[in-house]
């Protein structure tokens, strides 16, 4: 059941709260969607152009930052001798 | 924000999660149009200061929409969003005034025998004019947790988090937030409404 009790403290706020106008209300809602758009976009460019501009980084420090070419084992055999032998042979 | 959703039924939880999962910002308005009002009026009370708590309202609900995924439905959607509005005006109130105590560290001691507990209806039940310049003249701290208390019917445990503190500090700064406001209605405003009381029975009288 809902508390009948007078409470002053709830119409104090409902004082606080008629003051927040509707055209103002309007305006910060405005203001938090631009905000969002534009940390969407910050968000964006970061995505698009800062690996980029990271891997320019890393070889004009003269760092590889692509993974070299790994070497094939050397076994001290000829590549042919390496693979596996099927039955018979 | 220019799809409107028909919210009056749907609860905050359901459209908390509607927005996460679809990023609709019709969702995300909803929950704006439904709260908007309530938290400037909190932070209004707090800051005395319209422009402040326009600010603070926009400030309250980016940072809302940027933590939203972090609410866990551990409470109501309104409590988590009260909780992220007082402590944006703790912070504000406390670099503005420097005031880096605001919920004073001797709460933790012992109860003060004289103080004798001031019953509940006594600030409810008190009139809008005299409430609203008894809280003003506490201190910050003090009247921000009597306005959790019975404005938001926080638990002790809800504000004690809030405030960072024990359940039973919050307790006792409950206790005393509501003496100080006792004393300051009875030594200030009690005479001045006793005064209004006659000044109006005398005109009464004259007429």
């Amino acid at each position: 059941m809902a508390d009948e009790r007078k409470n002053n403290f709830k119409n104090l706020h409902i004082e606080y709260e008629d003051n927040f106008t509707l055209p103002k209300m309007e305006a910060i809602a405005r203001n938090i969607k631009k905000r969002k758009d534009n940390a969407q976009t910050t968000s964006n460019i970061f995505d698009l152009f800062v690996p980029k501009a990271f891997r320019t980084f890393t070889k004009i420090v003269g760092g590889e930052n692509e993974q070299p070419e790994v070497a094939p084992p050397h076994t001290g055999h000829s590549p042919n001798h390496s693979e596996p032998k099927g039955p018979g042979e | 924000m220019s799809t409107q959703v028909q919210d009056k039924e749907i609860a905050d939880a359901e459209l908390v999660r509607m927005y996460l999962q679809t990023h609709n910002d019709s969702h995300f308005n909803a929950l704006y149009r439904r709260y908007a009002a309530k938290v400037y009026g909190k932070c209004y009370s707090i800051l005395k200061d319209t422009e402040l708590a326009h600010d603070a309202v926009q400030d309250i609900f980016i940072k809302v929409m940027m933590n939203i995924a972090s609410f866990g439905e551990k409470s109501q959607f309104s409590t988590w969003l009260y909780s992220i509005t007082y402590n944006y005006c703790i912070d504000l109130v406390r670099k503005k005034k420097k005031e880096k105590i605001l919920f004073a560290e001797d709460i933790e001691r012992a109860p003060d025998v004289a103080e004798q507990e001031v019953p509940d209806e006594y600030l409810m039940e008190m009139e809008v004019q005299y409430l609203k310049k008894v809280l003003d003249a506490l201190p910050q701290g003090d009247k921000m947790v009597l306005v959790m208390k019975y404005e938001d019917d926080m638990s002790i445990k809800e504000i004690a988090d809030i405030v960072k503190k024990t359940e039973s500090a919050t307790k006792m700064q409950i206790k005393r937030a509501k003496h100080k406001a006792f004393e300051i209605f009875e030594k200030v405003y009690k005479h001045e409404k006793l005064e209004m009381r006659e000044e109006r029975s005398v005109n009464f009288g004259k007429a």
